[in-house]
């Protein structure tokens, strides 16, 4: 549910705020009211065709995204410069005709709700409204999900229209103007990406560390806007009617009253509409939308045989039991114990936390289930510690005495599966001097471990000669 | 201010509100009894499809050759067309290995009771109960009915896979027991109904089989048993593969308008990813000749159903809302007129026109939800009589409908109500106070 409002609101809030604003600001008086409906609408039926163009050619679906944010760009781009010009006259009204200043926003409109359209379409195309044809619970919820949210970005629209007035034209030009820039540089991001998707540009470092930079701003996009509605309620609300000592008479006094508990009211319902939103939004992206996170693995530190030893009796209660190994140049190596049939029949299943296909996605427990997180499959669980399919990788370990053995040298070699690396101190095998391995100048692997070095003079003479510097320790590669 | 209006018009008007509540409750208890059969469905059809776990049956290709006229099936090759047992632990050595819990091969034959005769015939099937199938790298992996279907419930025990001394324990399906006459321990001896067994045949009853499907009404016994009397050694007729899966989504819908449909990287997400079309699509792979088709048990028989009624349920549902809007607008209408001075007092003490319609959308929606409860008290009422006479079963009334009924009935009198007060926004206050119109 709160996956489709957060959708709506991520791509059309835009577009309820320059409906809202633009009218107001360029001074389009009564007849604003059906001309920024009827944008509303060419833009949706716009927006559609967009999305119908890219169904029908799905060869072509970046390029025709690409055209919809490129022209969405100059129109934002275009809609910024005229704005002075257009609130200037719009406070005179003189000069510049209103029919002229309501079509430029007209286009706006109609081309940011083009976008939003086209763009809710896009993000969320992988993400199904229903599993069948047949009318569901699931369905229900996420067409409410979409009406819930189109409502609350009508009712912001009408009520920022209002608040708007309240708030006085300087704060309201402003609001759309900052509205308008964000849109610009997300528009300048989404395009210049889409441009060096089909080759359109050739494709530089410059560029795509551009694209890089303006990207930031683009999950935040809708925040900004809501932000600067919510601005717009403070400023309505510091700007508010107070009813001056001397006015005379009851009549008057409650005349105004009235109106000042009318003004209270949309100024509280803008408010309440744009904190729902931002509270959807924030709930979708701080906590739905986060992959399942791994349970906290325990540091196991090898014992003076070069060994992990972990008793069968602390790990075989059915649940996964995470690890984790430093390896020698600083990997850290994940891996997890699980039984894999019931208590009386223990049969530890010993793994590394990643897979052949998926990579270092890691494996979770969902009540009596493992699943792989990347691709979602459950694992079956007497295969686990076989090879194969979306398995973890099986680990070499040893049974003695109801203790598992695992030597140092076998999580050695599930470094290259792993790409979280920890700071550590190691000593320079030739001068002792101790180096960090994120740091180290110079670095040498030989028997499957790996040496740092803190000059160039220490790691020649390693080099030549490996087999002298290194102390045989029990348990790792290379012991004789 | 407002609660106290609303509170003196219900208390005024109770005949006519109580009338305009039953009406949005007759059509609300109509949508609620349409709606919850259809929403049933449609969410344990979404279950399915969702589901981590779903079976899949593997037949011989030929069976699969669409030769069905006028309802019967004139497929000569039906039946007739076998799979190797020797091709069986290949389903184990597919890609998808691990997620291949269990599986069962089946074969079937009709067969009758010696001792009675002209009695109607019924299925003997062979299959694995828990039988060890050794496998490369796993000598002891065992599966079998026990693991394909674990919902299989047995009253007795369950027999032996390997014979043994004396006659062969079977399971018996409840309605079979019953026509027979079979309790548990109970030894019958079989004959074929046309031509003669290969080997005599005497079994005894080891437990009592409810499934709920076919097995009901046929007898279980070990696959090797079935072979002999068929005098067919290692052969079968079709196989149920247990498997883990992922639930279906676009790639994988795309994937089952054929696999040739993809693009190559498609092709490779789809392959290796654990949907129960890739499965299938493997095993065809790995045992030559046989197809292999996802069961969507709900979605190939009520599912059915109710998809290609589920149009005219909705065309009765826009129907039951139209009538009952008309009636509240009727009653609207009436209760304007009749309060048209009330209305002329409220517009002469300076009420805004919104303020006037504000009164009349809340007892809209008081109205609207008072009928609603009452429709989906009495809708649940009627879906679990329907469902007992067409489906045999009670229908689960999904929570949705609460929600989704009780909106309905709002926007029902909502609209109603709005056509009718438009007539607000023309009285006069000087006109309808003095009483002339």
């Amino acid at each position: 549910m709160a996956y489709y409002i957060t959708i709506v609101a991520q791509t059309l809030t835009v577009a309820a705020l320059a409906a809202a604003l633009w009218p107001f600001v360029a001074g389009a008086r009564e007849a604003g009211r059906a001309g920024t409906l009827l944008a509303l609408l060419a833009g949706a039926a716009g927006g559609f065709i967009a999305v119908a163009a890219a169904v029908g050619l799905p060869r072509s679906a970046t390029a025709i995204a690409t055209l919809v944010h490129a022209a969405a760009l100059v129109v934002v781009l275009s809609g910024l410069l005229l704005l002075p010009f257009a609130a200037r006259i719009g406070r005179a009204s003189a000069g510049w005709p209103a029919l002229w200043r309501l079509a430029a926003g007209c286009v706006l409109i109609a081309t940011v709700s083009t976008q939003g359209v086209f763009d809710a379409w896009r993000l969320s195309a992988n993400h199904t409204l229903t599993a069948t044809d047949v009318i569901n619970t699931e369905l229900i919820v996420n067409c409410a999900a979409i009406v819930i949210a189109l409502a609350a970005l009508t009712a912001l629209g009408l009520l920022l229209a209002r608040v708007a007035r309240l708030a006085g034209h300087t704060a309201s030009t402003l609001a759309l103007a900052a509205a308008l820039l964000l849109l610009t540089v997300a528009g300048a991001e989404k395009t210049l990406l889409g441009m060096l998707r089909i080759d359109l540009v050739p494709v530089t470092a410059g560029r795509v560390s551009l694209v890089a930079r303006l990207s930031i701003i683009t999950p935040w996009l809708a925040y900004g806007h809501l932000v600067i509605a919510l601005g717009l309620a403070a400023t309505a609300l510091a700007r508010r009617l107070r009813i001056p000592e001397d006015v005379a008479g009851r009549i008057e006094r409650r005349r105004l009253r009235a109106r000042g508990l009318g003004e209270r009211r949309w100024r509280n319902g803008l408010a309440a509409t744009a904190a729902f939103l931002l509270a959807v939004m924030l709930y979708q992206d701080l906590y739905a939308s986060r992959p399942p996170r791994l349970s906290e693995a325990v540091e196991m530190v090898p014992d003076e045989r070069g060994t992990i030893r972990i008793p069968v009796e602390n790990v075989k209660d059915g649940n996964l039991h995470r690890f984790a190994y430093i390896a020698s140049d600083g990997h850290r190596v994940r891996f997890f114990l699980v039984n894999r049939y019931d208590e009386a029949h223990a049969s530890i299943g010993v793994v590394l936390d990643a897979c052949l296909i998926c990579g270092e996605g890691g494996y979770v427990q969902r009540g009596e289930e493992i699943f792989c997180i990347a691709c979602n499959v459950r694992m079956y669980r007497p295969s686990i510690g076989k090879p194969g399919g979306c398995n973890p990788i099986p680990l070499d370990h040893t049974l003695a005495d109801g203790v598992i053995v695992i030597a140092a040298g076998a999580l050695e070699k599930g470094t290259r599966y792993f790409s979280e690396v920890v700071e550590i101190t190691v000593a320079d095998p030739v001068s002792g001097a101790a180096v960090k391995n994120t740091n180290a100048p110079y670095q040498y692997e030989h028997n499957g471990r790996t040496w740092f070095f803190e000059n160039r003079d220490t790691y020649d003479r390693f080099r030549a000669t490996p087999d002298a510097f290194v102390k045989p320790t029990p348990g790792q590669p290379g012991r004789v | 201010m407002f609660v106290r209006m609303l509170r003196q018009s219900f208390a005024g008007n109770r005949k006519r509100k109580a009338l305009a509540a039953i009406t949005v409750a007759l059509s609300a208890a109509l949508i609620t009894t349409l709606f919850a059969l259809s929403v049933d469905v449609g969410d344990k059809m979404a279950t399915e499809m969702k589901a981590y776990g779903s079976n899949i049956r593997v037949t011989p290709r030929s069976e699969n050759m669409p030769l069905i006229i006028g309802g019967r099936d004139f497929n000569p090759l039906r039946g007739r067309d076998f799979i190797d047992e020797a091709g069986l632990p290949k389903l184990k050595d597919i890609f998808w290995r691990h997620n291949i819990v269990g599986f069962a091969p089946r074969l079937t034959l009709p067969v009758v009771a010696a001792d009675q005769g002209s009695a109607p015939e019924f299925s003997l099937i062979g299959t694995y109960f828990d039988r060890n199938v050794p496998l490369p790298d796993d000598p002891g992996y065992r599966t079998g009915v026990r693991t394909v279907n674990p919902f299989w419930h047995v009253a007795g025990a369950w027999p032996a896979d390997e014979a043994g001394d004396g006659p062969v324990g079977v399971l018996i399906g409840g309605g079979l027991a019953q026509r027979l006459g079979a309790a548990v321990g109970a030894e019958l001896a079989l004959a074929a109904p046309e031509t003669p067994l290969a080997t005599a045949a005497v079994v005894r009853v080891t437990g009592i089989l409810t499934t709920g499907d076919i097995e009901d009404q046929a007898l279980v016994a070990p696959l090797g048993f079935v072979q002999k009397l068929a005098g067919q050694p290692g052969k079968f007729q079709s196989i149920d593969v247990s498997a883990l899966t992922v639930a279906e989504n676009d790639l994988s819908r795309k994937a089952s308008r054929g696999a040739e449909a993809l693009t190559p990287e498609e092709y490779d997400v789809w392959y290796c990813t654990a949907y129960v079309s890739s499965i299938a699509h493997q095993i065809e792979e790995a045992i030559p000749g046989v197809s292999a088709r996802p069961i969507w048990q709900v979605a190939s028989g009520e599912g059915a159903v109710i998809g290609r009624i589920q149009s005219l349920l909705f065309v009765v549902s826009v129907a039951a809302i139209i009538a009952a809007a008309m009636a509240v607008a009727a009653l609207t209408t009436t209760t304007i007129a009749e309060r048209a001075a009330e209305i002329g007092l409220m517009k002469a003490l300076g009420a805004a026109p919104w303020q006037i319609y504000l009164l009349f959308i809340g007892e809209a929606v008081i109205v609207g939800l008072a009928g609603g409860a009452i429709g989906v008290v009495a809708g649940y009422l009627m879906a679990q009589g329907v469902g007992w006479s067409v489906f045999g079963t009670g229908v689960d009334v999904r929570p949705i409908t609460v929600p989704v009924v009780l909106v309905t009935s709002v926007i029902t009198v909502l609209v109603g109500s709005i056509v009718s007060s438009r007539e607000i926004a023309s009285l006069l206050p000087a006109e309808v106070l003095h009483g002339r119109q």
